[in-house]
């Protein structure tokens, strides 16, 4: 496992309030991380200090290339097709990009698509840039289970690591390893499922759980199962064998 | 596109299609984009800009949607999307306007905060007459909320439901059915026959008694 971006003691104050402190944290390749919290936990700021946005005291390590897709797109080309025209390199990328543009699609004005194919553009153009890990923000949630499909896939294929930031639980599933801020510190990081876990803390953070996981653990107490399922087929197949 | 005339004046309406928003947009003042280009702007500095309001009517709109006082004295650039999104809401409610167009809105909350915003939504209809319209791709929110959901059927012709109960076939036809939904009508649909719950205390009762 290779060591893509080392934080140590990223401290970004306003005022006399600490909106951020992160002692130590490490993202690898091939680990992909859902990162939660609650709101103004801090999860936009360290996206901002990783896409040095804003200044902060501490260090930030960037060992490869690093993309920060975030929520608010401005395009400044003509078109959606200029506005990737200098990244089209090879056949591969091309086709990524079509599966989510058309032809008559890459003529318009990339201001005044939709919201969805905005973030659309926006992860293209991070991930046609070729980095070695993306940190998005509250993107995934505007897109349709195909197109995050497409997106995961050409991640896996290209190698690139995903971070995703986001409020919504459910996505978590998808993610190798989980870190929830709180107050501009870590709150709690672990493989995903060892966090999920962590019933009381995330209820009282105002996370919530995934459905079938906060399911499976409440039917746990009453006894009807013996462990956490994450599919309805196999919580039912569980519970009337 | 006469999409406005999908909107019931004094009621919650749900829309399920994000690429109807510039259509709603166009009519009415939206949630759907945040203030990111006013960095050193102070908080005060950007309501009183947008509406040329006194103090305490100011005051009024932030207690509205449950942000502290504090914050107007803090910088636009330190603000969560969610306090930005907060202020644009408390904007629209200190103008007075008759129609809110919120767009995703739930993914930018955590569940309290949306318990809230869903009485406060229910109040702004039920006393003040306001028309609100939810843009959403996702239905889970709208459980409990809203007075009408329109959808596009597969005609692609916009369909609308009145008071819908979430559990209606033809809607869970059209559009992606709430985790909770989605779970009992599996269950039932194994023979297992437990009722229908949009409560998840209410639907572990059910499997307890089932099992």
């Amino acid at each position: 496992m290779k060591k893509l971006l080392e934080i140590q003691e990223v401290l970004f104050c306003s005022s006399d309030e600490v909106l951020l402190h992160i002692q130590n944290l490490s993202f690898f390749s091939g680990i992909s991380v859902f990162l939660s919290g609650t709101n103004a936990s801090g999860k936009t700021l360290l996206l901002k200090a990783i896409a040095k946005q804003i200044k902060y005291k501490g260090r930030i390590n960037r060992k490869e290339k690093v993309e920060v897709v975030f929520n608010s797109p401005l395009f400044l080309a003509n078109s959606v097709e200029d506005e990737l025209k200098y990244l089209l390199l090879e056949d591969e990328q091309k086709k990524f990009v079509s599966s989510f543009f058309k032809e008559k699609e890459l003529v318009q004005n990339p201001n005044q698509i939709n919201e969805e194919h905005k973030k659309l553009l926006q992860l293209c153009k991070a991930f046609l840039n070729k980095p070695s890990i993306v940190f998005i923000d509250e993107v995934f949630s505007f897109l349709s289970k195909e197109n995050q499909a497409i997106i995961f896939s050409y991640a896996k294929d290209a190698q690139i690591t995903l971070v995703s930031v986001s409020k919504n639980i459910e996505e978590a599933m998808d993610y190798d390893y989980m870190i929830v801020l709180d107050k501009g510190r870590i709150a709690i990081e672990g493989k995903t499922m060892q966090v999920l876990q962590e019933e009381k803390l995330l209820k009282r953070l105002g996370i919530g759980l995934p459905f079938y996981v906060d399911l499976s653990i409440q039917l746990k107490l009453y006894g009807l199962i013996d462990k956490i399922y994450t599919t309805k087929k196999e919580l039912v197949e569980a519970l009337w064998k | 596109m006469e999409i406005n005339e999908f909107v019931k004046k004094g009621k919650i309406n749900a829309f399920n299609h994000l690429h109807l928003a510039p259509f709603l947009e166009s009519e009415h003042p939206s949630l759907a984009k945040v203030a990111n280009s006013y960095n050193d702007v102070l908080v005060h500095d950007y309501i009183f800009f947008k509406t040329s309001c006194e103090e305490k009517r100011i005051k009024d709109g932030l207690k509205l949607v449950a942000l502290p006082f504090e914050v107007l004295s803090k910088k636009m650039q330190v603000l969560s999307r969610s306090e930005l999104l907060k202020i644009e809401l408390s904007i629209l409610l200190i103008r007075n306007v008759d129609t809110i167009v919120v767009y995703q809105f739930d993914f930018n909350f955590m569940e309290k905060e949306l318990l809230y915003f869903k009485k406060l939504f229910k109040k702004l209809v039920s006393k003040y007459g306001k028309t609100i319209v939810l843009l959403d791709s996702k239905i889970d929110f709208m459980i409990d909320l809203v007075d009408r959901i329109v959808v596009r059927n597969f005609k692609n012709e916009l369909e609308v439901f009145v008071n819908p109960t979430f559990y209606e076939e033809h809607l869970l036809e059209l559009l992606e059915a709430p985790k909770i939904v989605d779970f009992v009508n599996y269950v039932n649909h194994c023979g297992k026959k437990i009722g229908k719950y949009t409560d998840i205390k209410e639907l572990i009762k059910a499997i307890y008694r089932e099992v």
